[in-house]
């Protein structure tokens, strides 16, 4: 594993060094050298090959930085390659700076994706059926005649055949099922109420003469 | 990014690169050794020198020693010019004062 990690260590040194190399020429033609060999010195401070390529991409990055901020005047490039990188990094967007026409070109973009989605869309417009509407019906469809429903016909419905084949018995309904032979309760026989003790007197729409509430009330 | 008049855009980074340079006016400081006080990363930090060296802040020179004898190629070494440590201290001056210069 150790060893692994050695040699993945190893072989980022050469690539450190294309890095920084790469940047180098990127850079004006004027501090091309300079910053090559400036680079490459303070690469020699690392300490450690992940730092150093981590330095080589932040010396990528510087160059770029570089050559946006630098006139074109000054940029000569040292090959075709980087001079198109130079070209397209030292755009003058006018009176807006690098940075500020990227913005407006992505925002430029974003305005054009959005237009297009919105007009794609409203080609294809599903038609939406209108509300509901009450309108009378010039010609009702006439009914619909239905072939007439044959009534059963039950030939020889002789059910009671079957009964005393049935394997369950028959269970009996209290109700129609009530037994001829029952002795009847013999009656009790009318008597009629004793008359009270007391002649009870009377009025109409009023207690009675005899009642304890008025005689309370006289006395 | 330098300006006409010889300012320059004043960023986080670039306070604390002359922070570093004002600790000694008159010492002189490579890239790595700027790297190691403020771990500002190369990508930011070369643009830095070379803004404030194209503004005339700073100066830069190879350093003066023999490669083969020091065992490490020769660096270059960067130092506050007069009009840099002027206006560097104008800068810090205006933060105390609460106006950016």
């Amino acid at each position: 594993m150790s060893q692994r990690i050695e040699q993945s260590k190893q072989s980022l040194a050469p690539v450190t060094h294309w890095l920084i190399r790469h940047a180098a020429r990127r850079a004006p033609d004027s501090l091309s050298s300079r910053l090559e060999e400036e680079w490459f010195a303070d690469l020699h401070a690392r300490t450690s090959e992940l730092s150093g390529l981590r330095f080589a991409l932040g010396c990528v990055w510087a160059s770029l930085v570089i050559v946006n901020e630098y006139p074109r005047s000054r940029v000569a490039a040292t090959s075709a390659a980087a001079r198109g990188l130079i070209t397209l990094a030292d755009r003058n967007f006018g009176y807006f700076s690098l940075r500020s026409g990227t913005l407006f070109l992505i925002a430029g973009l974003h305005a054009a994706l959005f237009y297009g989605l919105l007009s794609l869309a409203q080609r294809h417009k599903v038609d939406i059926e209108p509300p509901l509407q009450n309108f009378p019906v010039h010609q009702p469809q006439p009914p619909i005649s239905q072939p007439p429903v044959s009534s059963p016909v039950l030939k020889n419905p002789n059910y009671d055949r079957w009964i005393d084949k049935l394997p369950m018995p028959l269970v009996q309904d209290p109700v129609t099922d009530f037994p001829e032979n029952v002795d009847p309760v013999p009656a009790e026989p009318l008597v009629e109420p004793a008359p009270p003790s007391h002649e009870v007197r009377r009025v109409q729409g009023g207690p009675g003469l005899d009642s304890p509430i008025l005689t309370s009330s006289i006395r | 990014m330098v300006k006409k008049d010889g300012n320059v855009r004043m960023s986080l980074q670039t306070l604390r690169v002359l922070e570093i340079f004002l600790e000694n006016p008159t010492g002189q400081l490579a890239g790595a050794e700027v790297h190691q006080r403020c771990g500002i990363e190369s990508g930011t930090l070369y643009p830095i020198l070379l803004r404030l060296e194209s503004a005339g802040w700073f100066v830069s020179q190879w350093e003066s020693i023999d490669p083969s004898s020091a065992g490490r190629p020769r660096r270059r070494l960067y130092r506050l010019t007069s009009t840099g440590l002027r206006r560097a201290s104008e800068v810090f001056a205006s933060f105390n004062r609460g106006v950016l210069v």
